[in-house]
């Protein structure tokens, strides 16, 4: 039952849940980044 | 506003409209008429934006960052997070079920009472802002361009019932979409002017380091102070709570995404919108302060708001309040001229103290200014309006080319469109789908319910517009509205994620702890000073605590029987 375990994984459906997380972390990211600039911003035209 | 103007106003609003009842004029059933189902994430993703952008969004946004800078910003920052949430948690639970409404779900989930206090509480809340949201913009248009208040509410009104009522959700997201290329068009070409108009005097950069040095540019605020309207934390999680239930949770905007082809296609909408939100406020914001530095070149006037200068005028001589202001303003624009050439020299100890001396004369300038507003309030006794409301549509129809203005006035009335639009379906889609069909007639034809879903679009689209008619009269009362909208969020939240992650609780205990937390934020507000964003995190975590302590409760007590 082990042995077969690794063909219960559906590649196509993980890849497509990789593809969304890899999505959410680029919006962590843009918004990580957009806060920054913007207290650049505020620290550089102050 | 000339001839060209109002021609290319009326085109831009028909044209899209029209295409609107076209592109939906084969819509036969009741499932397409409420979920369309065929939308890409593209026309989702404007869609939702286009239904939270309100006129007041690009009439009031560019005002407040005038007076107050830039930090309402922070007030996003937990939008996109919430998008993500909603993408994982929210919209995978109403695909499965096949809903029409989010309130549906709680049927399911808890029982038929829990499902109509959200769908309830939705009514009332939409209904009535559903008439503020054609009445705002209306009142500020009647104020600058003298037209008829009456004409513009009706006009506004009749046009989105038609095209609603007609193509139903479809024709909303189709129409949204256009509206939001116009919509950003001509914040664009309004971004682009007031920056060349600038540039004959100051670069971009120097713009800015005028706006920064006067307190404009102040955007991230790190302190923990709660009783603050805008800071870095409130934003997050207050901003995250607000966000998470207003696309969770509220019909208006839940209806966008599951109009979309596929469960992909809803949440490849909402990751758009989780992108580009924040770049959007934090430009509309820009092109405030952009306005702000403008009108530090050029004179404006004593006040942007008719209203305040009626009053100046009845109370005052307004001859000499206008030499006044004149003469504070040209000070100030020789300290300006001077803090522009330093910073052209480079000279760090010049600069600094060409600063100094730019923030007092300002500051002078400002004040007279703004005792001079309040005084002529208080003795005329008028309400003279919100001089932030005014600074933008004055700016339009001042320094924007003939035919743009047109285009822009367009685009403050497409945004009210655009929202309202939103609200009706949502309305009728819960009148329809919550009520009619669960509790007075379940067993109808498809063809009864689709025209009995247009009457209700018809009835709501009417009663919106007869709100917006007398809210004149109902100052109070809008206030009021506003209010008690921002403060059931919370509770209503609180009720989903419950639904969603606390299987243990059932109906009875969910429903009597969202009234509990709704007393609770109702008594908190009317009882401290706390940010309003607190108190959609404050109801949420009290609905859960509540309905949990209460499930806990009842187990315990039903061991105690079984002993």
């Amino acid at each position: 039952m082990r042995e077969h375990q690794p063909e219960l994984i559906d590649p196509e459906r993980s890849a497509h849940q990789k593809q969304w997380r890899n999505l959410y972390i680029l919006v962590g990211i843009a918004l990580v980044f957009e806060i920054l600039l913007f207290a650049w911003i505020s620290f550089f035209y102050k | 506003m000339s001839s060209v103007d109002y021609i290319t106003l009326l085109l831009t609003i028909s044209i899209i409209s029209f295409y609107g009842v076209w592109k939906t004029r084969k819509n036969r059933s009741l499932n397409s008429y409420l979920r369309d189902g065929s939308s890409g994430w593209l026309t989702i993703g404007l869609s939702v934006m286009a239904t939270q952008a309100s006129a007041i969004t690009f009439l009031s946004t560019p005002g407040l960052a005038f007076y107050e800078g830039m930090a309402f910003v922070q007030n996003y920052f937990g939008l996109p997070l919430a998008m993500i949430v909603v993408s994982l948690v929210f919209i995978p639970a109403y695909y499965k079920r096949k809903v029409y409404s989010a309130y549906e779900y709680l049927g399911h989930r808890f029982d038929s009472k829990t499902r109509f206090l959200g769908s309830g509480l939705f009514l009332i809340q939409r209904g009535l802002a559903a008439g503020i949201t054609i009445y705002a913009p209306s009142i500020i248009l009647t104020n600058v361009l003298h037209w008829d208040f009456h004409t513009i509410v009706v006009g506004v009104g009749v046009t989105v019932i038609l095209y609603t009522m007609f193509g139903g959700s479809k024709a909303v997201s189709v129409t949204h979409k256009y509206q939001m290329l116009i919509i950003l068009s001509g914040m664009v070409i309004a971004f682009m002017i007031v920056v060349f108009k600038i540039s004959r005097v100051a670069s971009f950069h120097e713009a800015l380091s005028v706006a920064g040095t006067l307190g404009k540019l102040e955007i991230i605020d790190f302190s923990f102070d709660i009783n603050k309207r805008y800071t870095l934390w409130s934003g997050l999680l207050g901003g995250f709570f607000l966000a998470l239930s207003y696309f969770g949770t509220d019909q208006s905007q839940v209806q966008r995404y599951l109009s979309a082809r596929s469960m992909d296609h809803a949440r490849k909408g909402l990751i758009f919108n989780a992108m580009l939100k924040v770049p959007m406020q934090f430009f509309i914001l820009l092109l405030g302060v952009l306005v702000f530095v403008f009108y530090l070149i050029n004179p404006p006037p004593v006040s942007f708001s008719p209203g305040i200068t009626t009053a100046i005028e009845q109370t005052t001589e307004l001859g000499l309040v206008e030499d006044k202001n004149l003469e504070l303003y040209e000070a100030q624009r020789l300290e300006l001229e001077g803090y522009v050439s330093s910073l052209r020299t480079g000279d760090e100890s010049r600069i600094e103290a060409s600063k100094e001396t730019l923030r007092s004369s300002h500051l002078e300038w400002v004040d007279y200014r703004k005792s001079v507003h309040e005084t002529a309030i208080k003795e005329s006794g008028s309400d003279g309006g919100n001089e932030a409301d005014y600074v933008f549509i004055h700016f339009i129809l001042n320094e924007i080319p003939r035919g743009l203005v047109g285009l822009l006035v367009a685009v403050i009335l497409l945004a009210a469109m655009s929202s309202t639009a939103s609200e009706l379906s949502a309305l009728s889609t819960i009148s329809m789908i919550d009520f009619y069909k669960t509790l007075i007639n379940p067993d109808g034809e498809d063809g009864h319910y689709l025209w009995v879903t247009r009457g209700f679009n018809l009835l709501w689209g009417v009663l919106a517009v007869g709100f917006a008619l007398f809210a004149n009269m109902l100052e109070n009362l809008i206030e009021a509205v506003n209010i008690v909208g921002s403060l059931f969020y919370g509770s209503i939240l609180g009720l989903f994620l419950t639904a969603f992650f606390f299987k243990r609780v059932k109906s009875n205990a969910v429903f009597i702890a969202t009234i509990l937390a709704q007393t609770c934020v109702i008594i908190l507000f009317l009882n401290t000073r706390i940010g309003y964003l607190w108190f959609n995190v404050i109801g949420c975590v009290l609905v859960l605590l509540f309905g949990n302590l209460f499930a806990l409760l009842k187990a315990n007590g039903a061991e105690v029987v079984h002993e």
